[in-house]
């Protein structure tokens, strides 16, 4: 009895949906073409990347939509209880495939999440576009991987592409920035136990050793299991490392060990991938925050013509401190992509077009112009732009510093900010 | 105060409905509304939404069934609490996942397995009913929650073990592209390839959620008259016994111990079962989905439908499920959508200081979920359909006032 | 000497005799462990002996307990806002700040918790015993809740105002702060243990543990002694999210559930209903976590603290200090 009145709910919130879906869609425009994004808008960061494609949705929106049709952006959200899951990916997924409105996605947020979700997307030919997968495997057949990318797609045309490089470039940029500027020869590794913590910090391991750095210890540990990290630091700093490398993003408290580094009065440089290139990073290091280093995937605002404004218009609409994450403007540029695309087809089409044509135009994509920079995409979905940024946190800022820094400030502590140092560009032979 | 007099009007309504049968055939009331609507379902779903999505979801419904069925046997009937439950799913689900998968290839033993996934639903099966009868044997002689915590334990080592041997399993990068069942060819019909039903096509599970979701039914319906017939027979007079009184049980000539890691085993057996489905539905197997909020969630479906009742478990299973996977993430998009038509849309603007009305309901979910679980229990602390021994323990005086109450609604 | 006894200090001896060997081939590295699983642990022992108080008198796993501990940190870090405080260093005002806000937390929590009992678990006294298990974890998600849309999902900043001095002896590095957790934390169970053993009201909660309806026969008042005991675990749940938040300065909504856990797993380890056994419990499992952490690798410090409470249960049924078994 509570599920069949369960199921009027559902279908009033859908018709509800649909009712408000048309309104919106009214002032003249052709039709409503949708977009939907799989994200984990539970957590900081995922709700943080959903607000790029929101930003870029609007805006195309006011600017007249696509091709004359408007765009309706519908977020979806893969958490369940509290963190991101593949279940909840796939439901996701199979939801927006039922409605032929959809053309396209953004997402997901999360490796493990795509590689359930790609088998399921490739055979309609639903594009999609990851802000934020780095797991090399999704789409290069490398050594290591447990998969092959040709069987998630299961003989279907490419359908995947993702604007970020992957963690086969970020750890090793990192890696050669550890040994060759800062000159450090031996470094602690910590990584946190997700997919992408493991992955960038395997990545960088493999490249320091290459170079001829040693690794003293290399430990994981779980967000829920571990509050305190001084025995692991100890164990680091007893078996001589000079660096700590952490592989993993703030949401599982990367930033806390830094922190605990002065507990044992332990002043090495602290190095990460992207997730650490955030505010909540900063606060959690809070009382010591100098000398975070972070890597970034794509070039810094300052290195490319008009995203300093696209960040800035970005900043202005959405406003809260917690708005602006490490893959909102990745979001921001895979909506855009998405778009040009749907608007090729739609020209093509001469109207409403297919799922398969608007995957066909994607992958027509050439010198896409974002706001990380100005890429293509290869045929297994890669984009061509292999650029990592180096940041590092410098303490004590000036207010004019501070306004014009691109990278992210704490919030805690205002005059402690990412500062963009240089740029690895992996797509040039060295 | 309302409570029972709203009872008393329901009973009415359904002692008519089932012409005076009154509660003694409430079980039967129950199952034949849950075939219905098991048949109706997908074919209303697909129908008016003219996609399988929520076929699918109905399919994830069913695994939570399953598990909640397999963990009433030990809880409900033997009155063991098991708080480590998830384990035994995870162990059903790595062991279809590795056995059938590409990941063995790049493991330490260089080749792939690929078993039929028929065989390996009982294979699952009796791994995790092993692992059970391990797990229970040297701690099965412990008394009340000292079991507890011996299995939630348990339920913390397991997926920290498929984490940590990650050459075998992958670690956290789970199993994927795991095989899809794929049914003999000898079985054709006009349910399959070409045909005018079509339910299975080509004979491939191929991510079909209508295949899968035939699939979990047949399951779910064996699993509810093999544990029907358990529970009627000698070992499930012993295992009640047990739940009510052990010393009592053993003095009466019942051996506990063996009795107990019966419930245990079989109890796990299920969650193996459930395990190797839910690996080729989702076709991706990662420790992560096997934590001890899994635990707790089946746990909290067992005794909210109402210990020891079957027909109840899958009720509680079903709405639990609904709430949690499907009512409160959808809540957001809901309330805002709402707003919008009634004219406030402006509450969905976000501002520094409000989050837009959506994403203020996603704050308030974690609340909403506790004050309806709290809720719930305190309106119906037996659960929502009590094992009727139970419930004439409990509430015997209580039901002879009920019972009048409808004679009096007859009467007028 | 029974073959469980045997086993049980067979596996005693092995952990002693390895983490000797330990201590006298890195002393310092041995020694500086140790003081880090000892704080840790204190606060585990201060959590652990609300689970076991309540467990101990009403049979009930309370799974709000561990937010009811994270409330703490929240509130203490809520209130510390409205004062002039500094986090550079020691000044007065901190001082001030600190003996106005520690006891104020702890009784915030006491009466949270006293509410709870009344709201959630009171109404369900003669209920299927599992049905109470239910509502605490309703109650849990419902805690994390309030915090979740308090402060949000990232973590929470705690001041951190406490004497930044620290000093290295012998090579081992200990600061001001890891003597006040530990401190802090005895003088709470010392208090706690008069309290129990030397008033009337401990007196009587003690007599309901044992047997509710003869304590009831014998006049006590059972809700108002329920009650108390709800009040005085929150009242330590307060001070340990206060000591977390002081010495770690960092706290999130989901860190009751899983703190939680391990608390109640150290009370178990104690002996569940044995007041000493939770305190001593929760320094073991911390100094567990800290050595595993250290010595076998972060990744199997769940696996080990896990695996030897299954060892311990199954060779000494009743924990650790098991002095008393819980019947039914």
């Amino acid at each position: 009895m509570v599920r069949a009145r369960g199921l009027i709910v559902l279908t009033t919130a859908a018709l509800v949906a649909f009712a408000c879906g048309g309104t919106t869609g009214g002032g003249g425009s052709k039709g409503t073409i949708k977009i939907g994004s799989d994200l984990p808008v539970c957590t900081i960061g995922g709700q943080a990347t959903a607000n790029g494609v929101q930003f870029a949705v609007n805006q195309k929106n006011a600017a007249g939509g696509v091709e004359g049709y408007t765009i309706a952006y519908q977020s979806f959200d893969d958490c369940r209880q509290g963190a991101y899951n593949a279940d909840a990916g796939v439901d996701n997924v199979r939801k927006m495939l039922d409605d032929k409105a959809f053309l396209g996605m953004i997402g997901p947020y999360n490796s493990a999440v795509a590689k359930a979700e790609i088998p399921i997307a490739a055979p309609q030919h639903f594009t999609m576009i990851s802000p934020a997968n780095t797991n090399p495997c999704l789409t290069k057949d490398i050594a290591g991987c447990s998969y092959h990318p040709q069987d998630l797609r299961a003989g279907n045309q490419n359908n995947y592409w993702r604007v970020v490089t992957t963690d086969d470039y970020q750890g090793p940029a990192m890696a050669t920035y550890a040994y060759k500027t800062l000159g450090i020869k031996n470094v602690g590794i910590l990584d946190d136990s997700t997919v992408f913590g493991v992955g960038i910090a395997g990545s960088f391991e493999a490249q320091f050793k290459s170079l001829g750095g040693t690794v003293a210890k290399h430990s994981e540990y779980k967000k829920e299991q571990t509050s305190d990290f001084k025995s692991i630091l100890l164990g680091f700093k007893n078996a001589g490392a000079l660096g700590v490398y952490v592989g993993g993003t703030d949401d599982q408290n990367i930033c806390i060990p830094r922190k605990q580094m002065k507990d044992i009065g332990w002043a090495v440089p602290f190095m990460g991938g992207d997730g650490i290139e955030t505010s909540d990073c900063i606060d959690q290091a809070s009382g010591n925050e100098p000398n975070i280093y972070a890597t970034s995937a794509g070039a810094d605002a300052t290195q490319v013509d008009g995203a300093k404004q696209a960040i800035a218009d970005f900043r202005k609409a959405f406003t809260g401190p917690n708005d602006f994450g490490g893959y909102t403007m990745q979001a921001y540029d895979a909506a855009n992509a998405l778009m040009a695309a749907i608007g090729r087809a739609v020209k093509n089409a001469n109207g409403m077009p297919s799922r398969e044509q608007v995957r066909a135009e994607f992958a027509k994509t050439t010198g896409f112009k974002g706001v990380i920079g100005t890429y293509d995409f290869d045929q297994n979905g890669d984009t061509s732009l292999k650029i990592v940024s180096i940041y590092i946190v410098n303490g004590g800022l000036s207010d004019q510093a501070i306004k014009d820094s691109t990278g992210v400030c704490g919030s805690k502590t205002k005059n402690a900010c990412f500062v963009w140092k240089t740029q690895f560009d992996f797509a040039k032979p060295a | 105060m309302s409570a029972p007099r709203r009872a008393a009007a329901s009973r009415s309504f359904l002692s008519r409905l089932s012409l005076r049968e009154r509660i003694r055939d409430r079980d039967q009331a129950v199952y034949g509304i849950l075939i219905i609507a098991a048949i109706v379902f997908p074919l209303a779903t697909i129908y008016a939404t003219d996609g399988t999505a929520l076929v699918s979801q109905a399919t994830r419904a069913g695994y939570f069934v399953l598990l909640a069925i397999g963990l009433n046997v030990v809880v409900g009937f033997a009155g063991l609490l098991d708080l480590g439950y998830a384990a035994f799913f995870a162990i059903g689900a790595y062991t279809y996942a590795l056995l059938a998968s590409p990941q063995l290839a790049s493991s330490p033993a260089h080749h792939a397995v690929h078993l039929p996934f028929w065989l390996m639903l009982f294979v699952a099966m009796f791994v995790a009913a092993g692992a059970g009868a391990i797990l229970g044997f040297p701690t099965l002689r412990l008394r009340g929650d000292y079991l507890a915590i011996v299995t939630l334990g348990f339920g913390e080592i397991v997926p920290q073990l498929f984490y940590n041997f990650d050459q075998w399993t992958g670690g956290i990068n789970a199993v994927g592209i795991i095989d899809q069942p794929v049914l003999p060819a000898w079985i054709q019909g006009p349910w399959s390839g070409d045909g005018p039903i079509q339910v299975v096509r080509n004979f491939n599970f191929g991510g079909d959620p209508v295949a899968f979701y035939v699939l979990i039914c047949i399951l779910i319906a064996a699993a509810v008259i093999l544990v029907s017939n358990l529970y009627r027979s000698r070992l499930g007079r012993a295992w009640m016994a047990i739940r009510e009184d052990e010393v009592a049980a053993a003095a009466m000539g019942i051996n506990t111990v063996t009795t107990k890691l019966l419930a245990f085993g079989i109890g796990a057996s299920f969650s193996g079962f459930a395990g190797a489905y839910y690996a080729a539905d989702v076709s991706l197997v990662s420790p992560d989905n096997f934590l001890f909020i899994v635990s707790i969630t089946v746990l909290v479906m067992v005794v909210l439908g109402g210990m020891g009742n079957i027909s109840g478990v899958i009720i509680g299973a079903l709405v639990l499920y609904y709430v949690v996977f499907s009512l409160l993430p959808s809540l957001p998009g809901a309330v805002e959508s709402l707003a919008n038509s009634i004219g406030l849309g402006s509450l969905n603007v976000r501002t520094t200081e409000w989050p837009g009305l959506g994403g203020e309901t996603q704050r308030l979910t974690f609340i909403i979920y506790g004050a309806i679980l709290v809720a719930m229990m305190l309106l119906r602390p037996q659960g929502l359909l009590p094992s009727r021994i139970r419930e004439q323990e409990l509430k015997h005086a209580a039901v002879q006032e009920e019972e009048a109450a409808v004679e009096m609604e007859h009467a007028t | 000497m029974s073959l469980p006894d045997f086993g049980f200090y067979v596996l005693c001896a092995t952990a002693v005799v390895l983490l000797a060997a330990q201590a006298v081939i890195h002393p310092t590295e041995f020694v500086q462990v140790f003081i880090f699983g000892l704080t840790q642990g204190s606060i585990y022992a201060l959590v652990a002996l609300g689970y076991t108080m309540v467990y101990g008198i009403i049979e009930l796993i309370n799974f709000a307990h561990g937010d009811v501990f994270t409330l703490g940190a929240y509130v203490g870090s809520g209130i510390l806002g409205f004062f002039a405080i500094s986090e550079s260093g020691f000044t007065t005002v901190n001082l001030i700040a600190l003996l106005l806000v520690f006891p104020a937390v702890m009784l915030i929590m006491g009466g949270i918790n006293v509410a709870i009992e009344r709201v959630a678990y009171r109404p369900l006294r003669n209920a299927p015993r599992l049905a109470p298990l239910i509502t605490a974890i309703g109650m849990s998600f419902f805690l994390e809740g309030v915090m979740f849309l308090w402060r949000g999902p990232a973590t929470v900043h705690f001041p951190d105002i406490l004497p930044k001095t620290a000093t290295t002896i012998a090579g081992v590095f200990f600061g001001f702060k890891d003597i006040f957790v530990v401190v802090v934390a005895a003088i709470l169970v010392a208090l706690l243990a008069v309290f129990i053993n030397r008033t009337k009201l401990g007196k009587a909660m003690r007599a309901t543990a044992q047997d509710r309806d003869a304590a009831q026969l014998m006049g006590i008042d059972i809700n108002r002694t329920i009650a108390a005991t709800f009040f005085i675990g929150a009242l330590l749940a307060g001070a340990g999210g206060m000591i977390w938040g002081l010495y770690y300065n960092t706290v999130y909504y989901q860190l009751g559930f899983r703190s939680g856990l391990i608390a109640f797993t150290a009370a178990v380890f104690g002996g569940i209903g044995n007041i000493p056994g939770a305190a001593v419990g929760g320094l073991v499992i911390g100094l567990i976590a800290a050595f595993s952490d250290s010595y076998i690798g972060s990744k199997w410090t769940q696996v080990v603290v896990f695996g030897i409470l299954i060892g311990v249960l199954v060779f000494r049924p009743t924990g650790l200090l098991g002095m008393r078994v819980p019947e039914k």
